[in-house]
């Protein structure tokens, strides 16, 4: 009793086969909102850019890791004020004030506290001074620091005239001396308790602003203040004055859904990248390798003779070139070539080097199918070489030469990687190559910088394993000697 | 007339992820001494398995396994199997496999090969082991040079002899063939052929031999006996089941058969064997007989005698 | 066709894929002008310590010193070969290399020992990678082999199910990655091995210490290089041995009352070397070029951190001279193969 079950009915009951298709569904999402949702200079403009990272935290792990870390982290906070507040007055001067509410819960300190602003807008020569100042949970008050923002003097000057209109002004308060010498006077003041700006210094500024101190023999140690800050950015001018956006930076240890680098750089972003380069990589180098193979395994093996001959010689040759040092050595010499996009190289050399294996299997499959009773009549008829071979042999063979670029991309996913790990890979783009790179030569490993340099590695399985998946499904219909009588 | 091998009611079933096969279905026949036994059936009806059934050469997914097997007068089902292995296996009944292509571990050569159950089984040296079966090799027409030769450096039909030469290394009683030249070219079939039968002549030896081809069967054989989906619908001597078949089954197996030398035309019986997977509880030739009745749907015919030594299993000749 | 006249035909076929090799390797770096690139460079910096040296000297005239310089430069351009264009640099090149005279780094990079020719410094590289790649490949083998054998009684269980995902897996993870995940778990969390290097600083000198000391450093590297392996490699030696084991012969084996241990060895493993064999020797040629990457992990001085060194500083004899060397020994090694291949399996026809 003999049924025939539909290719699709077998692929798709098989375990594997379905896993590999819903892996597969996963990473054409993946690349397609990358491609919809992000510039295509995404790695000149922003990945590559440091500034557009300023923000965030400093080779951080992810968010969630704070569930299994035994200390409870702080999360990292960014906080965006475009209007002002309220206005008040300050040493006789208006001012304006953006105030920002942070609720402190965790148990230890926060890394850092930032603020930036971008867009300060005068209108006299008198320019502007800012204040910052914190009010903690325990009503106590700080007034951290100051500073003045003059105007560059200059014929061009006219009012009303920006300062940071590009980058933004950034104060790193914690370790600003104005600050440590207000700590130092705070501490004093609400504690009577007397450090030289040093120690102050060595214990860290953000420890004072954020903690009590508590007498600890003869050190002083302090224990986080958990609560409600106010945290107020003040701009006084003489004249009227405008700022655009303020920024307050809480630092914290977490950050985001797979953290940090060691450039500030959000992985998650970085790393969603690689889905489309994987995928067309993957792709563009097992389509081209297996066209090319396959042509020149049918036409050898079909028509025999000198072509065959010299088809087969060169075959012969290029399939027992080293692949990996050649690979290396190919992407390596294009790359000195400037303005030579780094991509293409890469997959025409994955190409260059792959296509033999395949020419031989097929070849050889060529031979037996000549001599099948359908090539001889259609022979018979009169049908010319070209036809045959396309629409004779070519049908029988496509299942597994289909099953083979399946397999082939695996294998080139990981090639591309290998060559970013080493370097040769496109410097702009994100690659989850180039990231393990960047971590490797980051220290990632020293520092333990375990997020850094696993979910890229753990992508690029995931990509070759569902190519792989899929390839196992199909073998049992692809594959001739498998097929059940 | 003495028995070399009696059999009755052996089961052998298997246990597969589709069900369980009951290749052979309570298999009863004998083999007179120094006579040969043609088991002849279509594909899979369990000829094979029945060899194996006898030799006890079992799958792992053995599922049942009983009944009589008396190799003159001793049940063997009652011996445990190291004592079936020490004293019956290939001592007393061996087997030529099918497909010489495949029956020789290509990496041992062939000498060796036939030397292996000596070695093995009584312990004999190898240069002992070696001379025997040089002698064998002379038995069964081979040079002797080809001892040291590897399967592949050996055509179809010489290997066919290397595999006669090894299962008769131990000088068995009874000797089963699984279609022994089924792989191989008229001419050579020929000449295996005729070894067979001066073996036979020679060593009164006693054979099961089993094949699709009935003609092939009838060469050498004394005996026959019909096998249809797990069961042996029809044995007797020879002249008797070929000129007059009773079963229905048999008949239709033996007009099928083109001849030579008459005008009529081979007949074609269509429809398949049932399947061994939940076989019919009835009858198991009933959609293909041609002489069907209503009982033949209810109820499993038994053996029953027609003639001295003639068994058919089907109702029309219950008596 | 008799066995030697194959084995020819082979080793003429390899000998025609080291020249192409060459050939391509020469070609790319010539035609991109790269090759005219690097020793410009080189020629500007000897004329830079030649100008230097001038200097030094007192009363040279303007004139003179131009005069000299460029007198200099001609001789470093002949030298150096730059007064011919690429290509026929080209063919004296390969033909040398070809012979296996290698040529020096002038002075680029350096051996251990201080010597700048090209086959002392890969010549001294060459053992360690070779210890590297064969030590793995024993123990992927040996482990295979026990596995795959274990495996290959167990077929449709669970246990079947679950290695054969274990080895689709491990053929998907990238070698060089998993190695910087076990220097982060055992040498710098655990603190079990050293994250990299041959040798530890200040041993004494007992060559049985150095040794142990060189083993120690090895193991992180062989680990990863036969986990990377592993897998796959149990997969494949179970698949062979259950086709083997299915296989007709083996049935006649048990007709025949062969003890099963006996069937085993003699029936389902021996037939089964030759395509296992021919797994591992190619794998083998894979490896030895595989090292290149997880020798940069682990700063393991073997001639892929060498290959890796060679490129990124553009040392064109060095890479010439190490491209055919890893051509020669891939080749070689597939040459083993076939050699082998007849030995192993009478069946071979040739």
């Amino acid at each position: 009793m003999a049924f025939e079950r539909s290719a699709w009915s077998i692929f798709i009951e098989s375990l594997v086969g379905k896993a590999g298709l819903i892996l597969l569904l996963f990473m054409v999402v993946m690349s397609g909102y990358v491609l919809l949702a992000y510039p295509m200079d995404y790695g000149v403009r922003v990945w590559n850019n440091d500034k557009k990272w300023t923000d965030l935290p400093r080779a951080v792990p992810p968010e969630w890791w704070d569930i299994f870390d035994p200390r409870d982290l702080v999360t990292h906070r960014i906080f965006i004020d475009t209007k002002y507040d309220y206005t008040t007055e300050i040493f006789g001067m208006d001012a304006i004030v953006y105030e920002i509410e942070y609720e402190h819960t965790e148990d230890g300190f926060p890394t850092g506290l930032t603020v930036k602003y971008a867009n300060l807008t005068v209108y006299s020569q008198f320019g502007a001074y800012v204040f910052i100042n914190i009010t903690r949970p325990d009503g106590t008050e700080i007034n951290l620091f100051f500073k003045q923002e003059p105007v560059p003097v200059g014929e061009d000057i006219s009012f009303p005239y920006t300062l940071y209109p590009e980058q933004d002004a950034l104060i790193q308060v914690n370790t600003e001396d104005t600050t440590i010498f207000q700590l130092k006077s705070f501490l004093f003041s609400q504690y009577g308790i007397s450090l030289n700006k040093s120690v102050i210094e060595a214990i860290g500024g953000i420890r004072v602003i954020f903690g009590t101190p508590i007498e600890n023999e003869n050190q002083t140690d302090f224990e986080v203040l958990k609560g409600l800050y106010k945290i107020k950015v003040m701009f006084a001018s003489q004249d009227l004055i405008d700022v655009e956006r303020v920024k307050v930076i809480i630092g914290g240890e977490v950050y985001g859904i797979l953290g940090t680098d060691t450039r500030r750089r959000d992985l998650f972003q970085g790393l969603l990248f690689g889905f489309p380069i994987a995928l067309s990589i993957g792709v563009f180098t097992s389509v081209l390798t297996t066209a090319i193979g396959s042509t020149l395994g049918i036409v050898s093996g079909y028509k025999g003779g000198k072509v065959d001959e010299i088809i087969q010689r060169v075959t012969d040759i290029v399939y027992n070139f080293p692949f990996l040092p050649l690979l290396i050595f190919i992407v390596f010499i294009i790359s000195r070539i400037p303005d030579f996009p780094r991509l293409i190289a890469i997959i025409g050399a994955i190409v260059a080097l792959g296509w033999s294996g395949l020419t031989i299997i097929i070849r050889s499959m060529v031979l037996s199918l000549r001599e099948s009773m359908f090539v001889e009549s259609a022979k018979a008829i009169g049908a010319s070489d070209t036809r045959i071979m396309f629409k004779h042999i070519f049908p029988n063979l496509a299942p597994f030469i289909f099953a083979q670029m399946i397999f082939f991309t695996p294998g080139a996913i990981l090639a591309e990687a290998a060559l970013s790990f080493l370097g040769l890979g496109d410097p702009n783009l994100p690659s989850w190559g180039k990231i393990i790179e960047e971590s490797f030569r980051g220290s990632s490993l020293q520092l333990g910088m375990w997020w850094w340099f696993l979910p890229p590695g753990l992508l690029i399985m995931l990509a070759a394993i569902t190519f792989v998946f899929i390839a196992l499904a199909l073998e049992p219909i692809v594959n001739p000697k498998l097929k059940s009588r | 007339m003495e028995l070399q091998l009696e059999v009755n009611n052996l089961y052998l079933y298997y246990k597969t992820y589709k069900g369980i096969v009951e290749a052979v279905d309570g298999v009863s026949f004998y083999v007179p001494k120094g006579m040969a036994v043609g088991v002849v059936g279509e594909s899979g009806c369990g000829k094979s398995s029945t060899a194996n059934a006898i030799l006890r050469v079992l799958p792992k997914n053995t599922y049942k396994y009983e009944g009589i097997v008396k190799l003159d007068g001793i049940n063997l089902m009652d011996l445990d199997d190291d004592t079936f292995n020490r004293e019956v296996r290939w001592r007393k009944i061996s087997m030529v496999f099918q497909g010489a292509m495949n029956s020789l571990n290509p990496v041992l050569k062939v000498g060796f090969q036939v030397a292996e159950p000596l070695i093995i089984h009584q312990g004999m040296s190898k240069e002992e082991a070696y001379s025997k079966a040089a002698e064998m090799f002379e038995l069964v027409g081979l040079p002797t040079q080809f001892l040291d030769r590897y399967p592949h450096e050996l055509s179809g039909g010489m290997r066919q002899r290397v595999v006669i030469a090894m299962a008769m290394v131990m000088n068995p009683k009874l000797l089963i063939l699984d279609e022994p030249t089924s792989a191989l070219d008229v001419s050579i079939q020929a000449q295996i052929m005729n070894l067979l039968k001066d073996l036979k002549e020679k060593y009164k030896m006693s054979m099961i031999f089993i094949t699709h081809d009935i003609a092939l069967a009838s060469d050498i054989s004394d005996y026959m006996a019909v096998m249809y989906a797990g069961h042996i619908v029809e044995f007797g001597p020879s002249e008797e089941v070929l000129l007059n078949p009773q079963h229905p089954y048999s008949q239709k197996l033996l007009a099928s058969i083109p001849r030579l030398r008459e005008d009529k035309e081979p007949e074609f019986l269509p429809g398949t064997p049932p399947g061994l997977i939940n076989p019919p509880r009835y009858c198991r030739f009933a959609n293909r007989c041609h002489k069907v009745f209503d009982r033949c749907w209810n109820e499993e015919p038994q053996y029953y005698k027609i003639g001295k030594e003639h068994y058919v299993k089907c109702f029309l000749h219950e008596s | 066709m008799s066995v030697q006249r194959y084995l020819l035909t082979k080793a003429i076929n390899l000998l025609l894929v080291l020249i192409a090799v060459l050939i391509i390797t020469a070609v790319l770096y010539g035609a991109t002008g790269l090759s005219d690139q690097v020793l410009r460079s080189l020629v500007d910096e000897e004329l830079r310590g030649f100008k230097q040296g001038l200097l030094q000297q007192p009363g040279l005239s303007e004139e003179e010193f131009n005069r000299r310089v460029a007198e200099y430069e001609q001789q470093l351009i002949i030298t150096y070969g730059l007064d011919k264009p690429w290509y026929l640099r080209m063919g004296a090149d390969i033909l040398r290399i070809l012979t296996l005279d290698l040529g020096t780094t002038k002075g680029r990079m350096y051996s251990f020992s201080g010597s700048d020719r090209v086959s002392d410094i890969i010549l001294e590289r060459i053992p360690y990678t070779v210890i590297l790649v064969t030590t793995a490949t024993i123990v992927v083998f040996t482990l295979g082999l026990l596995f795959g054998v274990w495996l290959s009684t167990k077929t449709g269980t669970l246990w079947d199910r679950t290695l054969s995902l274990y080895g689709a897996i491990s053929y998907a993870a990238p070698t060089w990655w998993l190695a910087m995940v076990l220097i982060m778990v055992f040498a710098y969390q655990l603190r079990l091995f050293p994250p990299g290097g041959l040798q530890s600083p200040n041993l004494p000198d007992d060559p049985f210490i150095r040794t142990m000391d060189i083993m120690w450093h090895a193991f992180l590297p062989v680990a990863t290089l036969v986990l990377a392996s592993l897998g796959s490699a149990i997969y494949v030696y179970r698949s062979i041995l259950v086709s083997t084991a299915n296989e007709d012969f083996v049935l006649v084996g048990r007709a025949k009352g062969l003890p099963e241990r006996t069937i085993l060895t003699r029936y389902i493993i021996r037939p089964s070397l030759h395509p296992i064999l021919t797994n591992l020797v190619l794998g083998l040629a894979g490896s030895l070029t595989g090292a290149i990457l997880t020798e940069t992990v682990f700063g393991w001085p073997g001639m892929g951190l060498l290959y890796y060194e060679a490129i990124i500083s553009i040392i064109e004899p060095l890479i010439l001279g190490l491209t055919y060397i890893f051509t020669l020994i891939y080749v070689v090694a597939r040459f083993i193969l076939e050699v082998l291949y007849i030995i192993v399996d009478p069946r071979v026809k040739v």
